[in-house]
């Protein structure tokens, strides 16, 4: 644990950064925002750790990730503090929220949108064979930002396809509910995004965590039969916890394919649209109609007349 | 160095107390340690602590047999269990590729430029996906387990699961204690690359006293049986 102060100096990069303040812990290391004093104070991330092949390792994997989408976290440069321990990865610093608390204050097309940015980041990952695996609230960042981007932090639980998931959290993981195996794979992602969106309305009941899986998944698919067409993501969130849609490219195209009934205005608008268009609809026939019978009136007193 | 870690072996010891039969848990994890065997220790709390004891001695049993230690609330125990068993895999690997280095070059991972530690790390995440793995998981099933059973049993199976989908041959053999018949521990599954769910039943809750020493020693006797294998050829390639 670094105290806020703590000077970390680049063995190899030279450059100097000052601790701030600790901004979550893992499995493997800590993660802190910092200022790096050569870049105008710039504000940065650092991520620490006592063992080194931890720290190369993500390093690694983030540099990869970074390359597929700009979701994730990009990379500044990896460390050594001077007088040995600790290493360190310098990565940029994300101003966001959770999504359960920006949740709190965007709407249901936002949250529709913020899900299909999460899809379209997870299946540029999945393009490289790997699979996020570790999909849960802490780790699914809003930016503050006007644009409210969505950002995916956290690659430790990153595995490759067909190998056995090493992180998780039961609340999120298909295991856990019974909907699937825990191999990596892109539908083990899907499920955990599915249940962290489903679950922003409806959270599990604590004493449900404990009891036998039968009891988990009759209260889940209690839940998702209670679900309405409305917002947008609800049949996408079904289709993934049903096992239907197993890619997220596929997500990303239901998504988008799926009808904008959000709410009764929209509803009432397309009513009358269609009243329009059958009122046109008669006068055009009319107009056909009067047009055929005045050329033929002609052509007859033409002939007539001939 | 490598071809002594051409198997990774690992104990793991779920427990919710303090032992009181038998030898220290501490020495056996000691001596464990040194044979290249790492004791990881789950302390399953439910809603309470585990006493300042218990605590004390999970975190102890641990850092002697060179693993990790977490105290963990029933359903967290099989997602700790995983994280713990391949963080450990990959510890003891990067140890031993370390080692490897500081005899070839003469330098440490730790001294190598960054580009070239992330090459090495990419090497020890593969030794961790292809080496054989053997596992011996210790229950303690003394009456204060009772109602932590069921999670506990479904952790074992899970874990299996999941290290069945490694590229490497996964072997986990499980250990109750105390054992109905003697008090001491019992072998209720021996190693196989699939746990059997009916053989997990087996692990009855029992009355009497918690021999996590002897338990830990059974955990010990069953992991140097095992016929040694020659991996070596493989990893001399590296």
């Amino acid at each position: 644990m670094l105290k806020p102060g703590t000077v970390l100096r680049g063995k190899w990069s030279q450059q100097e950064f000052v601790v701030q303040q600790r901004l979550g812990s893992g499995a493997n290391g800590e993660v802190y925002q910092a200022t790096q004093t050569g870049k105008g104070n710039a504000l940065v991330a650092l991520k620490v750790s006592a063992v080194s092949a931890d720290i190369a390792s993500e390093w690694r994997l983030l540099s990869d990730l970074a390359s597929a989408s700009p979701a994730f976290v990009q990379p500044v440069l990896m460390d050594d503090d001077a007088l040995g321990k600790p290493f360190f990865y310098v990565m940029e610093l994300i101003s966001g929220d959770t999504l359960p608390v920006a949740a709190k204050s965007l709407g249901d097309p936002d949250l529709d949108r913020l899900f299909g940015d999460y899809l379209s980041a997870l299946s540029s990952l999945h393009e490289k064979g790997y699979a996020f695996c570790d999909v849960k609230p802490e780790n699914l960042l809003v930016e503050r930002k006007s644009e409210r981007r969505a950002r995916l932090v956290d690659i430790g639980g990153v595995t490759s396809f067909g190998r056995s998931v090493r992180q998780y959290t039961p609340t999120y993981d298909r295991g856990f509910w019974g909907l699937g195996s825990r191999t990596a794979d892109a539908a083990y992602d899907l499920v955990g995004l599915a249940l962290v969106f489903l679950f922003l309305r409806q959270p599990p009941p604590a004493d449900l965590m404990q009891s036998p899986l039968e009891s988990r998944r009759k209260w889940l698919y209690s839940i998702l039969s209670q679900l309405t067409p409305a917002p947008r993501r609800n049949s996408v969130l079904v289709g993934i916890l049903e096992s239907r849609i197993r890619s997220a490219e596929t997500a990303v195209q239901m998504l988008q394919a799926s009808p904008a009934v959000s709410t009764s205005g929209a509803a009432r608008v397309s009513v009358s649209q269609a009243e329009r268009m059958d009122w046109t609809e008669r006068f055009m026939w009319f107009s056909v109609s009067s047009a055929t019978a005045a050329t033929l009136a002609a052509w007859v007193v033409l002939l007539k007349s001939s | 160095m490598l071809r002594s870690e051409a198997r990774l072996r690992q104990i793991l010891l779920i427990t919710d107390g303090c032992s009181n039969i038998g030898e220290n848990p501490v020495d056996v994890a000691v001596e464990a340690f040194r044979k290249g065997i790492s004791v990881n220790v789950i302390g399953v709390v439910d809603g309470g602590d585990m006493g300042r004891a218990g605590r004390q001695e999970a975190l102890s049993i641990a850092d002697a047999g060179g693993g990790m230690c977490r105290i963990v609330e029933p359903h967290n125990v099989a997602a700790t269990a995983q994280m713990m068993t391949h963080q450990t895999m990959q510890l003891t690997l990067q140890q031993a590729v370390s080692q490897e280095l500081q005899s070839v070059l003469g330098k440490t991972t730790e001294e190598l430029p960054p580009e070239e530690r992330a090459r090495v790390s990419q090497v020890v995440d593969k030794l961790q996906e292809e080496l054989t793995l053997e596992l011996v998981v210790l229950v303690d099933t003394s009456a204060s387990m009772k109602h932590k059973m069921a999670m506990v049993r479904e952790a074992i199976q899970d874990l299996s699961l999941s290290l069945s989908a490694r590229l490497g041959d996964s072997q986990v053999a499980v250990v109750c204690f105390p054992s109905r018949h003697d008090g001491m521990a019992e072998t209720i599954q021996p190693f196989t690359s699939k746990v059997d769910e009916s053989a997990l039943k087996r692990c009855y809750v029992a009355s009497g006293g918690t021999p996590t020493g002897p338990a830990l020693r059974t955990a010990l006797t069953l992991l140097q049986q095992r016929p040694n294998e020659d991996d070596g050829a493989r990893l001399a390639s590296l």
